[in-house]
């Protein structure tokens, strides 16, 4: 059963945007016109937006331009905005959508990516952070077998923190699909883990 | 039998919330229901244990580094190139650029407009040779209309945007601007992004192409572009 939220639980959660808020100052500056507003905006949100497009499409160069195909559209069409959730919210919104039609398009979709393809801009690592860097790779490669949706969900709930019920705002869908997501990508990883959690065997071996 | 299908439901329930408790976004009654839960249950304990370890790793996880600086850079130029950056919303407002566009689009599609852009097309080739020394005053050096950019290349400046790795070295970074004949102007605020101004052989025009094709192939030289709008001193 579809859980809908209401702009009440919305404000109980914190997710709108209180009228005066950091967010409605930055829109409407840019539903202005302003550039400056824009780059502040921009400089803030790309880190994040930045590393969410490139768990969900195949190379950096394509997230790249994702994260500029979404800014181009919250600087063309700030209207879109209607501060039923945060900023943020929106703008990832944006980027799920159009990163979710750039992987189906390029047939990602269960395909294995290394994380050697991003070799060229991957931070400098010393040689003893070998074991280190084996284990991120299979963390990746575990990553991989996930579907790009079960990867924003895990994305977004582990690295940037969100409640469900905003997740379920930025992909656009029903709070329970997102636990369900989430419990489809646990289910998944669960065996590829071992590695990567060694303190964890009982664990592993309960139900494997 | 009915209490333990019950309990195992709300077992369910409660672990499916688990990732939200390890991530501190729960709140209120579910807060309270998760946390009591996991007093009881070993094994939400021990899954709770697993996620807390998934996660520490995920934000640990590498992903590729992109400077912000940069990769806005290359939306400005990519703006700037279509017009867009510094055309304020009071001169062209944006509902009817957005609209403008996609009346556009439709007629690219639109069989009549092609008939028309066809004729119209025939026509201006039958009128080029007649008004030959008309258009012979646009290769006039120094004659520009108002909308008419220097194209890529044609910086009438020198003015390029670069930016470099930042492992590149001072005396690396000066060869490189030695072999473009180029010398970097002041941008505060700027970041990584540096503006740099071609000299120019001796009182030649400074070849903007040769540097950008130049710099492109160095090792270390992750951007650049030339400048179209004037900037800096």
């Amino acid at each position: 059963m579809a859980t809908c939220l209401t702009l009440s639980d919305l404000r109980d959660l914190n997710i709108s945007v209180p009228p005066g808020g950091r967010d409605a100052d930055l829109i409407s500056r840019i539903r202005a016109g302003d550039p400056a507003a824009f780059e502040s905006l921009y400089l803030e949100i790309h880190p994040r937006l930045f590393r969410f497009i490139c768990r969900m499409v195949p190379n950096p160069d394509s997230a790249e331009d994702l994260v500029n195909e979404t800014m181009l559209v919250v600087w063309e069409n700030p209207d879109g905005y209607d501060f039923s959730c945060k900023l943020s919210t929106w703008i990832f919104g944006i980027a799920y959508h159009k990163a979710l039609k750039a992987s189906a398009k390029s047939g990602r979709m269960g395909s294995h990516v290394s994380v050697d393809d991003f070799a060229e801009v991957l931070p400098d690592r010393k040689p003893s952070d070998t074991r280190t860097l084996e284990l991120d790779n299979w963390l990746s490669a575990a990553l991989e077998t996930l579907s790009p949706e079960q990867r924003a969900v895990i994305e977004l709930t582990y690295y940037n923190e969100l409640p469900y019920q905003e997740i379920a705002l930025i992909l656009g869908c029903p709070e329970n699909t997102v636990k369900t997501r989430m419990f489809h990508a646990r289910k998944k990883l669960k065996p590829l883990l071992k590695d990567l959690l060694p303190d964890m065997d009982v664990y592993f071996s309960e139900e494997s | 039998m009915m209490l333990n299908k019950r309990r195992s439901s709300s077992h369910d329930e409660l672990a499916a919330l688990l990732p939200w408790y390890v991530n501190g976004t729960l709140k209120g009654e579910e807060l309270a229901k998760v946390q009591a839960h996991v007093a009881e249950c070993p094994k939400c304990r021990t899954e709770l244990a697993v996620q807390r370890g998934l996660s520490e790793r995920l934000a640990r996880a590498p992903v590729p580094e992109l400077s912000p600086q940069l990769a806005l850079a290359r939306l400005r130029n990519r703006m700037e190139r279509s017009g867009e950056a510094t055309v304020p919303p009071v001169a062209v407002p944006r509902k009817s650029r957005i609209q403008a566009a996609s009346s556009y689009r439709r007629r690219r599609f639109d069989p009549r407009y092609l008939v028309h852009t066809a004729i119209a097309a025939g026509v201006l080739l039958l009128v080029l040779p007649i008004d030959w020394k008309h258009l012979e005053r646009w290769a006039e050096p120094g004659f520009h209309t108002l909308s008419d950019r220097p194209s890529r290349g044609e910086s009438e400046l020198g003015d390029l945007r670069l930016v470099l790795d930042r492992s590149l070295d001072a005396a690396r970074r000066e060869a490189l601007m030695d072999a473009i004949g180029g010398q970097r102007l002041e941008s505060p605020g700027a970041g990584d992004v540096i503006t740099v101004r071609l000299s120019g052989a001796g009182a030649g025009k400074p070849d903007v192409v040769a540097a950008v094709e130049y710099l492109r192939r160095q090792k270390g030289v992750l951007f650049v572009e030339p400048i179209f709008q004037p900037e800096g001193p």
